[in-house]
């Protein structure tokens, strides 16, 4: 059994991107395919630290998105140590934390769609960081699909 | 039944709360330095190992009793840990976090600072001795009152 978690501050924004590059639900970027990902932009606060499960990879690996915050690494820590516990292979939690990913579009666009709730220009500068990492994200993705 | 003994980094208060529940601490009196000095991972815990959940053993019972730290993030580490075993299909019911947070005095937050975050064990460590000294016996009453929902004395 395997389970990869990408994850980033919110959970719904580069973890949501990630995990369907994985899957395969988009290939290049398209703006107008992103907001209408599965997830996309609709975790809230108390979601955060759950995984969602978004779908099943030709190898049948679980794909999750999980929002963690800055605290990816415990939560992968703890997860991996979980899994020990619970006799789950450690090797089957891959945790991928995409906070390296953000840049300063995507925290601005994050700020003022969370905080300000300000939609057009969020979403507009949350698209240029997103389209600025996209292509960082898809090489990514493409390792862990080999790796894993 | 598994309980997690919760704290910011699991080096000191979890520790203590886990060293009462298996009955390696006195409940009747406040331990002595090296009591409390010499427990297992006592102080001991290293940044990047924060989240790590560790084994400190099983009680009377047979309940596992573990120590986890999840630095600021309780709820949100609590959420991925029980979300992700109920995706593979694992029952939650016997899983208790047990946060000892709210029993971290001002002395014990600073020592741990100064021992676990610039190193200075010296200095740090004496320092969270003498708050976990301070707050001990509220310690015994929250593992007593754990102990007491598993039926125990």
């Amino acid at each position: 059994m395997n389970n990869v978690i990408y994850s980033c501050y919110f959970g719904s924004y580069l973890a949501a991107v990630a995990a369907s590059l994985h899957l395969g639900i988009i290939e290049e970027f398209d703006s107008t395919k992103i907001v209408n990902l599965p997830y996309f932009g609709k975790l809230e606060q108390n979601q955060w630290g759950k995984v969602y499960y978004v779908g099943d990879d030709e190898s049948g690996r679980k794909i999750y998105i999980m929002g963690s915050k800055k605290a990816g690494r415990v939560v992968e820590k703890a997860l991996k140590g979980i899994a020990k516990i619970y006799n789950i292979e450690e090797t089957s939690v891959v945790f991928v934390d995409l906070l390296p990913y953000g840049n300063v579009f995507y925290t601005l666009g994050c700020f003022m769609l969370q905080r300000l709730n300000l939609k057009g220009l969020g979403t507009f500068s949350l698209m240029m960081g997103i389209r600025k990492s996209f292509g960082k994200m898809r090489d990514l993705v493409e390792n862990i699909k080999i790796s894993v | 039944m598994k309980i997690f003994y919760c704290c910011y980094g699991s080096a000191h208060s979890s520790v203590v709360a886990a060293a009462i529940h298996l009955g390696w601490l006195p409940t009747d009196r406040i331990p002595e330095v090296h009591e409390i000095e010499n427990l297992p991972h006592y102080d001991k815990t290293k940044s990047f190992e924060i989240g790590t959940p560790f084994f400190m053993g099983k009680d009377e019972k047979g309940t596992e009793i573990y120590i986890i730290g999840m630095t600021g993030q309780r709820q949100l580490v609590k959420n991925a840990i029980l979300s992700f075993l109920e995706q593979n299909k694992i029952e939650t019911k016997d899983i208790v976090f047990i946060d000892t947070i709210p029993l971290v005095n001002l002395k014990t937050k600073i020592g741990g600072i100064i021992s676990r975050r610039i190193g200075l064990v010296a200095i740090g460590r004496p320092l969270t001795v003498r708050g976990i000294q301070e707050k001990y016996f509220e310690f015994v009453k929250l593992v007593k009152e754990v102990r007491k929902s598993l039926g125990l004395s």
